[in-house]
């Protein structure tokens, strides 16, 4: 059935907002999206129809039939597990108002017609709660369906409480997103935006893997506190407001019209309050007034420098550390990657856990940046008429992109050579073997990618991103096996070069095409 | 298969050889060029020759194959078959002789949005092992005379289509290339702009380097050019000075000794006739109604 609205009023506009934001999923991922999310949404189904069957302690409170309150761990854990959710919403939703003020081209279309600032500003607000809520309403309200089945009817509560949850933080994300353009301008709140919603968005993953770091003693005093926390009167108690989103959810009343209240009141107030602002915001990004003014150069004065491989290197260089967005993207990487890499080599001792791990955040980094400098480069056609080698450009920037990450770790192979200099030659070595390999791999394999898809890079060529991981892997596991399992050893080795060797193999045609890059 | 017909050329010099001319190698000679996309023929066997210092607009409908041939001219493409050679080098075997002595603007140049323009301009002349003190002078006096002096402490980002177009401009001669390939070089440019533009390349030319462009706006190569191609279905179908275009035109059909290049441009590529019949039918429609 195909709905036809009043042209130029907001549920009009709203229709033209997500049918653009269906149609930027690729055909691929589309298909995936409509099998993966039909098959995850029914077997949620099938595991809330045996949560919500299997209760025990907590189906009488869920149930209604109960006065009790649920058993105060219970909703420490699906409260905590909520606010995760929240959080993961709240990150989203600040990177799609940066997105929905920044990135897109279509403004000077819409605030030039004839449709109300406020009517836009709206229906953008709604496109960012919609996107932002969409993945938590397939995975809530299957709980919401099972519950009328099994009894459960109040459960249907998780629709208004959600969205309510979702409009709120949307509403919050461009609250966030419109002050940093105050106070910083277009340009940086951009770049501040941005990481502030990386960053929320792993925090609470950090958190949670903070305890894997920590010794069973300290590990016992939180829990000791936690569970004082969680006692009646205690801060963290079932009663507490700061588990009204969750009892919200679960269709108590009060908690669910406060919810209702806070998400559409908030969503509101922000509207019709900043609504100005966004205009004033937008009309600046899309001026770029924000953009920084140096000095005027004075004639005659200008130097450049001699030579090829450094003005290649400069160049890399300014312009990475010229995007933070995608410094932050890279690093963010790494902060995802460190958690796991303790849990992975944990019991061992110190000097056993910091050169595996390392080795492998050295290499995952050095092949971000080496996609960077090579796969990204912004103007390849200009590298493309130059009277260089291809292939001679394109080991300069690997270089630029190794180098980095020599000096990065260059502080723990000074901590090595002073402690154990055998494992410091060896630490060397690895890190050389691991960061030129990922290196090799961006110049065997050539392909062009944008850098302002950092993000997605993981989404494109499945094979040579396992590629990639494998050689990380083999050359921290070498590592790893050379200090604790030497008869390994060759294994890891060889598992380290089967990435820049298969990037060889498989880049062949791409290299013999000369794919610019 | 493409069948293979002859271009109606009106210069007497067809396809010099490069490799026994005893003469200079011309700035530009392309043979028998053939390049494909999947079945379909981008360029189907070209022949074009260039000397040195001339001004040569290549003219085409859309899809006619002018960027194809520019692309692998400046060494993006490879060719099926044939050759390229910029001033006896051959493009495909000595792309670095070849490229050294080249500049190529695309239609849409892409930039660094994080340099500031003689950042870029610095880059590029590293690129073409420019000596640093002759490459930050003709930097300085590359942006002065593109009026870009006074923008050196902004990224490229912030700069309009224009301003990119002019600092790739400035990209493209910073090495003070002997063969230009300028493809639609005057997009995005306001009429200054534009004018300051088709001065410099005139420039150029009186200096004794070769220009190649390809052009949308006809009055430019009317004006400019000492000789046009035209290239139709990846093929040369056309070549001569204004006037001898005029006179294969007439020999053709309407265009008379006063026709405008756009007549004449028409008239060769079958568009003239296409556009009457078409305003014939309008005009029968509204009659009709």
């Amino acid at each position: 059935m195909i709905f036809t609205f009043t042209a130029a009023t907001w549920p009009w506009l709203l229709r033209h907002e997500l049918r653009l934001a269906w149609r930027n999923i690729s055909r691929t991922s589309l298909w995936l999206i409509v099998i993966g999310g039909g098959l995850l949404w029914a077997c949620l189904h099938l595991v809330a129809w045996l949560t919500l069957s299997n209760l025990g302690p907590l189906s009488g409170a869920i149930a209604g039939t109960s006065s009790a309150a649920p058993p105060p761990m219970a909703t420490l854990v699906t409260g905590a597990a909520l606010w995760f959710a929240i959080s993961l919403m709240f990150s989203q939703a600040i990177l799609l108002s940066i997105t929905a003020l920044f990135d897109r081209g279509d403004f000077d279309l819409l605030l030039s017609s004839p449709m109300p600032t406020q009517t836009v500003f709206i229906v953008r607000g709604m496109g960012v709660a919609i996107s932002s809520v969409f993945l938590y309403l397939l995975l809530f309200t299957p709980f919401a369906h099972m519950g009328l089945i099994t009894g459960h009817a109040h459960l249907l509560a998780i629709y208004p409480a959600l969205i309510s949850i979702g409009l709120f933080v949307s509403a919050l994300g461009m609250l966030l997103t419109l002050t940093l353009v105050r106070v910083l301008g277009a340009r940086h709140a951009r770049m501040v935006g941005q990481l502030i919603g990386a960053l929320v968005g792993a925090m609470f993953f950090l958190a949670s893997q903070v305890q894997t770091m920590l010794s069973t003693e300290t590990r016992a005093g939180i829990t000791s506190t936690f569970k004082q926390w969680i006692a009646v009167d205690g801060p963290l108690a079932p009663d507490s407001a700061i588990w009204f989103p969750l009892r919200a959810m679960l269709g108590e009343w009060l908690p669910l019209l406060i919810v209702m209240g806070v998400g559409l009141g908030g969503f509101w107030l922000v509207v019709s309050l900043t609504y100005k602002r966004f205009l004033a915001g937008t009309q600046e990004s899309v001026t770029g007034q924000a953009s920084k003014k140096l000095p005027a150069v004075m004639g005659g004065s200008i130097k450049f420098r001699q030579g090829l491989m450094m003005n290649v290197l400069i160049k890399e260089w300014k312009l990475i550390v010229r995007d933070p967005n995608l410094i932050a993207q890279t690093f963010l990487q790494m902060l995802y990657l460190l958690p796991m890499i303790f849990i992975f080599f944990r019991r061992q001792d110190m000097t056993l856990l910091v050169m595996p791990a390392t080795i492998m955040l050295a290499s995952t980094l050095a092949g971000s940046l080496a996609w960077i400098t090579i796969a990204a480069e912004d103007a390849p056609e200009l590298i493309g008429v130059a009277p260089v080698q291809l292939a001679r450009i394109r080991w300069m920037k690997a270089l630029a992109a190794v180098m980095p990450v020599w000096i990065l770790v260059s502080p723990v192979l000074a901590y090595l050579l002073f402690t154990t200099p055998l494992y410091a030659a060896a630490f060397a070595s690895f890190i050389a073997g691991g960061t030129i390999s990922a290196g090799l791999i961006q110049i065997w394999y050539p392909r062009q990618g944008d850098r302002k898809n950092m993000k997605k890079r993981g989404q494109g060529n499945m094979v040579i991103n396992l590629i990639e991981g494998i050689s990380a892997l083999g050359w921290a596991g070498t590592s790893y096996a050379m200090l604790a399992a030497p008869l390994w050893a060759p294994l890891g080795l060889l598992l380290a070069l089967t990435g820049p060797s298969g990037a060889w193999l498989l880049g062949k045609s791409r290299r013999e095409q000369g794919v610019l890059a | 298969m493409q069948t293979q017909t002859a271009a109606h050329s009106v210069t007497p010099s067809a396809t010099p050889s490069v490799s026994i001319s005893p003469e200079p190698a011309p700035a530009l000679a392309i043979n028998g060029l053939v390049k494909h996309f999947g079945g379909k023929y981008a360029v189907s066997n070209l022949d074009l020759t260039i000397p040195r210092g001339e001004f040569h607009a290549l003219l085409g409908p859309n899809g006619a194959g002018k960027t194809t041939t520019l692309r692998i001219v400046a060494g993006l493409l490879k060719a099926d078959i044939g050759t390229a050679h910029i001033l006896g080098h051959n493009i495909a075997t000595h792309p670095t002789e070849a490229k050294r002595l080249l500049a190529f603007l695309p239609d849409d140049p892409l930039l660094y949005g994080k340099l500031r323009p003689l950042e870029y301009l610095e880059f590029v002349a590293g690129l073409w092992s420019v000596e640093s003190t002759i490459a930050a002078a003709r930097a300085e006096e590359l942006l002065r005379w593109l009026d870009l002096w006074g923008n050196t402490s902004e990224y490229i980002e912030g700069f309009s289509r224009g301003m990119r177009q002019k600092l790739a401009l400035a990209g493209a001669l910073i090495h003070d290339p002997q063969v230009m390939i300028l493809d639609e070089p005057l997009t995005g440019l306001d009429a200054a702009a534009a004018r300051q533009v088709k001065d410099l390349l005139l420039e150029r030319v009186k200096q004794g380097n070769t220009i190649v462009l390809t052009t949308h706006i006809l009055e430019m190569a009317e004006r400019l050019a000492e000789r046009i191609s035209i290239i139709q279905k990846g093929k040369i179908i056309a070549q001569g000075t204004l006037d001898e275009l005029r006179e294969l035109a007439a020999a053709n059909a309407t265009p008379g000794q006063n026709a405008t290049l756009e007549d004449v441009f028409l008239e060769l590529t079958s568009q003239r006739t296409n556009i009457e019949a078409a305003s014939r039918t309008s005009a029968k429609s509204e009659g009709t109604t």
